[in-house]
């Protein structure tokens, strides 16, 4: 069953007085509990293509659909209460609000949605991405993998049915990256959320169930590889 | 790549870059030094205005000898008291018509450097240049009956020719021609001058060397300036008194103490327009210099990551310096040509509507000097945040290391559940507060500058208007001889100008007065008489009273030491009592009703008054005196400055006089028959009612200064029948306007001008220029309480769009992770809440805090100033609307920001 699709996605940018396409006709969709990797050379769209398929983005033309509905039909408040429900987004920067602890960082969608923290499970979420003992600290305070730990499990806290994640590993060295992809992987399968990663690391991307590869902007290649043992 | 990268070439590229964010910062950098340049500017042009009209009005001596025939200046030169002296040659006393030769005008020529020091400044036309020429003084020419005599005109003067030593009975008529019109130079010297001494004052100029006639003998007017008045002390100061103490058997002065103040705008006025202003540009420079230091501190903090970069690649501290510090100082040199032509054009624009009481002598020099001063305020004000900022290091400035630290001594504990906008702005507040004291600085200043702003307003506002009369006629009382009625070639106003003046129909009421000198007789002085004996104004009753006047030697010497004068009358009128001087005044019967809240003691009974039975005593209720030994002068106290009693008195003494009290008035007055001749008459009255010192009273009313006998003016036939009024006020029937002012005013001039001395005071232009000048004041006002708002809102917009602009990334985050345009909003209006929270309580706390201390300090210390009352609710609505606009203003930035998508708000750039 198909949770997210796109169909005939198009992003221009203007580059001084040339149009640059981005995201080139794109038509593509992605199953629930998916974990998808988006790979291919640099400036070849693929972070683009992330950003506009999550909603992070408009598109110049075609069409995201959600659970079959469409986003251009949704008006801001609405994709702001999509994105804040339904996706969760873990970025190469980590991007944590710098004012905020750990904690509260993880909390945030769940305060912005205006609900009571499902404790058991925001706990489940922190023991499996083992960060505990961070959660008092304050981003400036914390290392990239710790923080990046953080923003996953600010991504997951309102149970979100799709993760996107763009470059998740790239300011990380070898083994706090390792560690983070397999803790996306595992938290991702554990919660049953589509995972749909951004990366130029082929090592990172052959550990996805799919990979689809993107040269100027059109998916040149999708493909499944065998599980790995 | 041609072009070399410089210092210069990375500053303009950085201020191309950031030209809209630089916008702000220039206007805030040109007002600042509009007020730096502008405000000097403008205090020195009122500066070189008071000057010239002072001369125009007075000329630049500081004292006039009238009649100086015998006067050796050469000797006060060489005794150091003068440092030069001009003369006018006086050939004669021009006169309107025989019945009332006494009104006229003294004809003269100057000499050169009379020309220079008297300065009779031309309206029109030119001073005479050779024989048969004339100019003269708009006012005289009126007063001679050529009220409408045009440049050009010939005039035939008929004058009273000169002996030597005073004018005399002879006359003589000359016909010139009039070539000048000078400014009214002779009433504004003599306003509180008889016109037996005004008489001497020139007030038309002829040619150079004009002879006098034959068998006369010109008489001599002196102008003065001391030789470094400023230098001389008491022991100089006296041995001149001493010296110009002979000279006035010869000549009267005239000191330049008396000129203080001159038609329209006062000279005290201009000078505290002067203060205000100079406080006003001192405040309003600083509020700027801090609004640019805010907006410079903004500017960098947002480019703090370039900086580290610049430090990074190898830039050293000074050329870090160098590289910002051009961008300010090419900016203020954008803004100084601008602030200079605003400068110019703005002050040129308000001496324009302040009237032609002003007069615009600009002194550009200033205006670079200021201008000057801004560039240097502009460039401390970028170097203070500037200077630390340089001196961090390339990962400090990059990674924001502050900001960590800050969190880290803060040490913040996880929120268990929150309102997103409300932590943030909790924190956001909390980490910059720093930031926010100079914004709530700048909005507190606005607020205490505005609450008495709007309490100066609503105090001026009620100055509005003038009293119950429009035009006052009147002539200064003035005596003959002392203790005797001024009836010998006086001439007040009489009840025929009253019939007349009311059968004009231009009037609904007219109050007319009369003042006079009455002498009380006592057998013996009770201790209060004898300091109403020393303060009376109607006469000296002691000789060199306060000369070597102690505690111990008082009473000595006010009961034997009795002046000249007090003796001659004393025996020339058969007294064999002794004269207690005091004031005899008559009013209309409807006055008295005014004077209820005055009285102290008794009853106003008008048959009584009428039927000369009784009088109203008006005496101060308490009077002391002080005698300054450097000037030998006394001051007085009275009830109406009550609190000068804690001053060091000789003496005080409470009021002796009770209702019921006999007293045996006297008056000594021309005799109705034979006006050479002086009549005394004795009448008993009883005090039927005692009233405070009147001296709050209105124009109106006679002034007293010693005691007052007074009385209804039907009752003042029986004391002093041919006492003529020396005043009459009136009220007009119709509302009056300028163009009824313009017709009634030459009428009423030429009753004034027909009688010696005769003044008319024109309330109604008083009250119209006052309320010109308070719409003024309260545009001025207006205009800095909105110039203080609009650089609070200013520099609250720049603090938080440098807010929006630096969490840009955390707008985006915030927005990746769900929030909407009102969580986000919602978090900076918090802070803005805050940032007006601390600087509205901080504003209205001090100005609060600052009324009630001032307000007891005046009760206790019993300053007795007057409190402006309390204005919050309009500074409250001033302040919500600026909050709004700001609120506003802040909405749209957030809004314009999340107009981009989320990924551009995230990357960084």
């Amino acid at each position: 069953m198909n949770i997210i699709e796109c169909k005939n996605l198009t992003k221009e940018y203007l580059s001084g007085e040339n149009v640059v396409k981005a995201v080139d006709d794109v038509t593509v969709s992605f199953e629930q509990g998916e974990f998808c990797a988006i790979t291919g050379p640099s400036g070849s769209g693929k972070s683009t293509f992330l950003h506009v398929l999550s909603s992070l983005e408009n598109p110049t033309s075609g069409n995201v659909y959600y659970g079959g509905k469409s986003l251009s039909s949704y008006n801001d408040n609405q994709l702001s209460i999509l994105r804040r429900r339904r996706f969760g987004f873990v970025f190469q920067a980590y991007n944590l609000v710098q004012e905020l602890t750990g904690y509260e960082n993880i909390l945030l969608p769940v305060m912005l949605d205006g609900k009571k923290p499902d404790e058991e499970y925001l706990n489940k979420v922190i023991d499996m991405l083992g960060i505990r003992d961070r959660l008092e600290h304050l981003p400036s305070a914390l290392s990239g993998g710790q923080q990046q730990r953080i923003a996953i499990a600010r991504a997951l806290a309102n149970r979100p049915a799709i993760l996107f994640a763009d470059e998740p590993t790239g300011n990380l060295d070898g083994k706090s990256g390792r560690e983070v992809l397999s803790l996306l992987k595992y938290v991702s399968k554990q919660l049953g959320v589509t995972l749909i990663l951004v990366t130029h690391d082929l090592h990172v991307a052959e550990q996805a169930e799919r990979i689809l590869t993107i040269e100027d902007g059109k998916i040149v290649k999708d493909t499944k590889p065998a599980p790995s043992v | 790549m041609k072009r070399k990268l410089t210092i210069n070439t990375l500053a303009m590229g950085n201020l191309k870059q950031r030209r809209k964010q630089y916008t702000i910062l220039i206007i805030g950098i040109i007002l600042a030094m509009v007020f730096s340049s502008g405000i000097p500017f403008f205090i020195s042009c009122m500066q070189t205005s008071i000057t010239e009209t002072t001369k125009r009005l007075y000329g630049t001596q500081d004292e006039i000898y009238l009649k100086a025939m015998d006067v050796d200046f050469e000797k006060g030169k060489l005794d150091g008291y003068i440092s030069n002296y001009s003369l006018a040659h006086t050939i004669g006393f021009a006169f309107k018509d025989e019945e009332s030769n006494d009104v006229g005008t003294a004809v003269a020529w100057l000499d050169e450097k009379a020309v220079e020091m008297y300065y009779p400044f031309l309206y029109e036309g030119r001073l005479p240049e050779k024989a048969g020429e004339i100019a003269a003084e708009r006012q005289s020419l009126m007063q001679l009956g050529f009220a409408d005599a045009k440049l050009g005109e010939q005039i035939t003067l008929t004058m009273k020719i000169p002996d030597g030593k005073d004018f005399s009975k002879k006359t003589e008529k000359r016909t010139y021609t009039l070539v000048g019109v000078v400014c009214n130079k002779k009433t504004a010297i003599c306003e509180w001058r008889t016109s037996q001494e005004s008489a001497y004052l020139p007030a038309v100029f002829v040619n150079k060397g004009e002879e006098v006639a034959v068998g006369g003998k010109e008489l001599l007017v002196a102008f003065v300036n001391f030789d470094n008045y400023q230098s001389w002390s008491n022991e100089k100061k006296h041995d001149y008194y001493q010296f110009s103490g002979n000279t006035l058997t010869i000549g009267t002065r005239i000191h330049k103490v008396h000129n203080d103040s001159y038609e329209g705008i006062s000279g005290t006025d201009i000078l505290s327009t002067m203060l205000y202003s100079t406080a006003f540009a001192v405040i309003l420079t600083l509020v700027s210099c801090l609004a640019i230091v805010n907006s410079f501190a903004n500017n960098l903090r947002e480019r703090k990551k370039q900086i580290g970069m610049f430090r990074a690649v190898g830039a050293t501290k000074r050329q870090i310096i160098s590289i910002y510090a051009r961008e300010a100082f090419i900016i203020s040199l954008i803004s100084a040509p601008i602030s200079i032509f605003i400068s110019y054009f703005g002050v040129k624009l308000i001496t324009k509507i302040m009237g032609d009481d002003l007069i615009f002598m600009p002194e550009v020099w200033i205006l670079f000097a200021g201008a000057g001063l801004g560039i240097i305020c502009v460039m401390c004000a970028a170097l203070i945040p500037l200077i630390p900022i340089s001196k961090s290091s390339p990962m400090q400035a990059i990674r924001n290391v502050d900001y960590t630290r800050k969190l880290r001594r803060k040490k913040i504990r996880s929120q268990k559940q929150f309102n997103v906008s409300s932590l943030l702005a909790k924190r956001n507040i909390t980490l910059a507060r720093s930031r926010q004291i100079i914004v709530s600085i700048i909005l507190a200043i606005t607020i205490i500058g505005s609450c008495y702003g709007f309490s100066a307003i609503e105090y001026e506002l009620s100055e509005v208007g003038y009293g119950q009369y429009e035009y006052g006629l009147y002539n200064d009382d003035h005596f003959e001889e002392d203790f005797v009625n001024p009836i010998l070639d006086f001439r007040g106003y009489c009840n025929n100008d009253v019939t007349e003046l009311m059968s004009t129909g231009y009037f609904s009421e007219a109050v007319a007065s009369k003042k006079g000198t009455v002498n009380i007789l006592r057998d013996e002085f009770t201790d209060y008489e004898l300091i109403i004996n020393i303060c009376s104004d109607t006469g000296s009753v002691y000789k060199d009273v306060a000369k070597g006047l102690t505690k111990e030697n008082f009473k000595e010497k006010v009961t034997k030491n009795f002046s000249k004068n007090y003796l001659n009358v004393k025996e020339k009128y058969n007294y064999n009592s002794l004269l207690l001087t005091a004031t005899f005044a008559s009013i209309g019967e409807e006055y008295f009703e005014r004077m209820k809240d005055d009285i102290v003691e008794g009853e106003i009974n008008i048959d009584k008054l009428n039927s000369g039975e009784e009088i109203v005593l008006v005496a101060p209720q308490k009077i002391g005196i002080e005698i300054d030994d450097d000037f030998l002068e006394y001051y007085r106290i009275d009830d109406s400055n009550p609190n000068e009693v804690k001053r060091d008195y000789l003496e005080i003494q409470e009021c002796s006089f009770k209702v019921g009290d006999e007293l045996d008035l006297s008056i000594v007055c021309t005799s109705s028959k034979d006006k050479k001749q002086f009549v005394r008459t004795d009448r008993k009255v009883k005090i039927g009612a005692i009233l405070k010192d009147v001296s709050g009273f209105d124009w109106e009313f006679p002034s007293f200064y010693g005691i007052g006998v007074l009385t209804t003016n039907e009752a003042s036939q029986l004391f002093a029948p041919e006492l003529d009024y020396n005043s009459i006020y009136l009220k007009t029937k119709n509302n009056i306007d300028d163009e009824m002012n313009s017709i009634i005013v030459p009428y009423l001039e030429n009753i004034s001008l027909s009688i010696p001395d005769g003044r008319l005071r024109n309330l109604y232009e008083f009250a119209r220029d006052n309320e010109q000048s308070i719409k003024i004041g309260l545009f001025g006002i207006i205009c800095i309480i909105s110039l203080f708002l609009a650089i609070c809102g200013c520099v609250v917009n720049n603090a938080l769009t440098a807010r929006i602009r630096e969490g840009k990334r955390e707008i985006g985050t915030l927005r990746a992770v769900g929030a909407d345009l009102k969580v986000i909003s919602s978090s900076y209006i918090k802070q803005l809440l805050s940032i007006f929270g601390w600087g509205y309580g901080i504003g209205f706390g001090l100005y609060i805090g600052g009324y009630c201390l001032f307000a007891i300090m005046n009760n206790v210390m019993e300053w007795n100033k007057e409190l402006y009352g309390i204005k919050l609710v309009e500074t409250f609505l001033m302040c919500a609307v600026l909050f709004i606009l700001c609120a506003v203003n802040l909405i749209l930035k957030i809004k314009q920001e999340m107009k981009h998508s989320i990924v551009e708000n995230i990357r960084e750039l």
